[in-house]
């Protein structure tokens, strides 16, 4: 892969509105045929940073490559990308079908070609019937399928797609997810994907760049950004996680008078020991190491619980999920326990 | 109730001001010389006056056609051009609102008439020979009541071109599609209720005129307002003024109505 020259590659792009800067030195390599998710809490400059890549705002600061060559400037008609937007920007005036054959017309495809795709685009998702109708006769989610509809169906080599199923119940999207996965590994079209979704955005990419503020944080696949989140953020951002003060003594961290002994020495800033829930174990009852702790919630989840708990020495809340099956009847509310995790699943900010 | 109270003046207004006197024309219609429609079936059997309306239809039409058109780059240009051309442009659609109809006819007058400015340039230029006619027939009532009505069409078209939502338009930009389709087929449609709307005002609007068709038309291009201003001063006949002016507002009255049925039109 690292021979193949990146379809898009950014070099410490920033963008300003006035004097607010809303993206600043984000570097990235996009390559050709890659799953890539933008993930970030609302405001955090997604958008931002798709709009430039499609060449739709100006960029402040930086470079853009695009298969090699400079296009930091270049108008978006020059670069070709699909962009399906947040706000789904349909024709109004055209049906959904009209709305669905713009592009392919505008490349000039035969007549009978146009008719099948947009047949074929409008069972792709799920819209069948409703072909002859106006984007103002549609519910909001149906907009959404259309808006990526027209995307998909003139097959541009990168797509760059803004949060496309913010609208759909939860049925709804799996199917839509499938459906993108799919032609994904189908057509090898590269495509750049938003979404306020970590769950979808790990299930769906190949890997996943999580924004905060205006910043790139991390950008890897996603077991690494769940498994080794480089900053708390990204740690906390991404499912739930236990962050515990630790005192450091080289490679040996103690919270409270648990301590597990580090694979390395942590740089001098650490001051907290973060754990997964799921990594936790509860300490057999006669154990005598562990973190002390008492219960205080048990939430019954189905195949999982999940226990609250509070730490004997400080009080610091944690939370501890576990398979139902091997939760002993002891573990309820008012008890104490204890829990440790392996040194290997600590995570150090 | 209180509402009612506080609309009452505006209410007594328009009905001293409007309702008593129409009502007064629509009365003298059917009643002088001697009650009856005779007034009606004159005016409709009256070759003159189906010739008038059908002028005033013509010269309508061809008003609308052009002051939408010009009106539509105007509105363009002053909505998205930049800062410089939108003042320019500003001041262009403004400055003829503070001007009265009768300066701005004889302005035209001044420049079209045989000896005016235009004439006179193209001959001393040696382009033309003989003085072009440009007024005292329907091209000067078409070219004065053009430039009267083309700032009351922009309003309408730059609403609806405002509310075209700028991502429709990167949309197609990012498709590859050329400026021309894009202006053509999406930008186009999306404003076509300002455009109706403007049409709908500048032909409703025009259908009344009178001064300009007067001055520029100069006795020869008889619209319909004049007419009915002629059968009230020169051939004292006041019930077929009348029946004229009842017919004119009846027939504008229903052309609104079948319009605005038709379409959810938008003139704000
Ligand atoms: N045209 C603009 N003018 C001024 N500020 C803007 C403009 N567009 C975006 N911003 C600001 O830039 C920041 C990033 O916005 P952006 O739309 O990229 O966020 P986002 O990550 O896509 O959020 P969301 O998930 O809510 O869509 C925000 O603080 C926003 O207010
Ligand atoms: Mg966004």
């Amino acid at each position: 892969m690292s021979a193949r020259k990146p379809a898009i590659e950014a070099i410490d792009i920033g963008k300003d509105y006035g004097t607010f800067t809303a993206l600043s030195d984000v570097s990235m390599k996009i390559m050709p045929g890659e799953f890539l998710t933008l993930l970030g809490p609302s405001g955090s400059g997604k958008t931002t940073f798709l709009m430039m890549l499609a060449g739709f705002e100006a960029v402040t600061r930086g470079f853009l490559k695009i298969n090699g060559f400079d296009k930091t400037h270049a108008d978006a008609e020059s670069r070709g990308f699909g962009m399906m937007f947040q706000g789904y920007a349909l024709f109004p005036h055209m049906t959904v079908e009209q709305n669905i054959a713009f592009p392919l017309k505008v490349q000039k495809r035969p007549k009978s070609e146009i008719r099948d795709r947009v047949t074929d685009m409008i069972d792709l998702v799920g819209l069948s019937g409703h072909g002859h109708k106006r984007p103002s006769g549609l519910s909001g989610g149906q907009q959404q399928r259309v808006a990526l509809a027209r995307a998909l169906a003139y097959e541009p080599p990168v797509l760059l797609l803004d949060e496309p199923f913010s609208a759909l119940d939860k049925n709804l999207r799996g199917q839509m997810q499938d459906e993108l996965r799919r032609i994904h590994a189908k057509m090898g079209t590269t495509f750049v994907f938003v979404t306020h979704d970590q769950s979808e955005a790990l299930a769906l990419s190949s890997r996943v760049a999580i924004f905060d503020q205006g910043k790139l944080q991390q950008l890897a696949d996603p077991t690494t950004v769940y498994e080794r989140p480089s900053t708390r953020f990204v740690a906390e951002f991404l499912g739930d996680i236990n962050v515990l003060p630790a005192i450091f003594d080289g490679p040996v961290s103690k919270v409270g008078d648990f301590s597990v002994t580090l694979p390395e020495a942590p740089a001098a800033s650490a001051r907290h020991i973060a754990v997964r829930p799921e990594k936790l174990a509860l300490q057999p009852e006669s154990s005598q190491i562990g973190l002390p702790c008492v219960i205080t919630d048990r939430i019954y989840m189905g195949a999982q619980s999940r226990l609250q708990l509070s730490s004997v020495a400080d009080g610091s809340p944690l939370v501890i999920d576990i398979k139902t099956a091997d939760l002993s009847s002891a573990a309820e509310p008012g008890h104490q326990i204890r829990v440790g995790w392996a040194a290997k699943d600590s995570l150090i900010f | 109730m209180s509402r009612l109270l506080l609309l009452s003046p505006l209410l007594l207004f328009l009905g001293l001001a409007y309702l008593l006197p129409l009502s007064g024309v629509m009365l003298q219609s059917v009643t002088t010389p001697e009650p009856g429609l005779q007034n009606y079936s004159a005016a409709l059997g009256d070759p003159l006056v189906w010739s008038v309306i059908w002028r005033t239809l013509r010269v309508c039409l061809c008003v609308t056609v052009l002051a939408v058109v010009l009106a539509y780059p105007l509105t363009l240009l002053w909505l998205k051009g930049n800062t410089a051309t939108r003042v320019l442009v500003e001041l262009a659609i403004m400055i003829p609102f503070w001007l009265s109809v009768l300066s701005r006819a004889f302005g035209w007058l001044s420049l079209l008439s045989n000896r005016g400015l235009i004439n006179s340039w193209l001959q001393s230029l040696g382009i033309i020979a003989e003085p072009l006619t440009m007024v005292r027939n329907e091209f000067g009532v078409v070219i004065g009541m053009m430039h009267f009505l083309i700032p009351f069409a922009v309003f309408p078209l730059a609403s609806a071109m405002r509310s075209v939502d700028d991502r429709v338009i990167l949309a197609a930009r990012g498709m590859g599609a050329s400026r021309m389709r894009i202006f053509w087929q999406i930008f186009v449609p999306m404003t076509k209720s300002g455009i109706v709307g403007a049409a709908l005002l500048v032909f409703v609007f025009s259908l009344g005129f009178y001064i300009v068709p007067t001055l520029l038309g100069g006795g020869r291009s008889v619209m319909i307002a004049e007419l009915i201003y002629l059968r009230i001063f020169q051939i004292p006949n006041w019930g077929l003024a009348a029946a004229l002016s009842a017919l004119l507002m009846v027939s504008i009255g229903a052309f609104l109505v079948a319009l605005i049925k038709r379409a959810g039109v938008s003139t704000t």
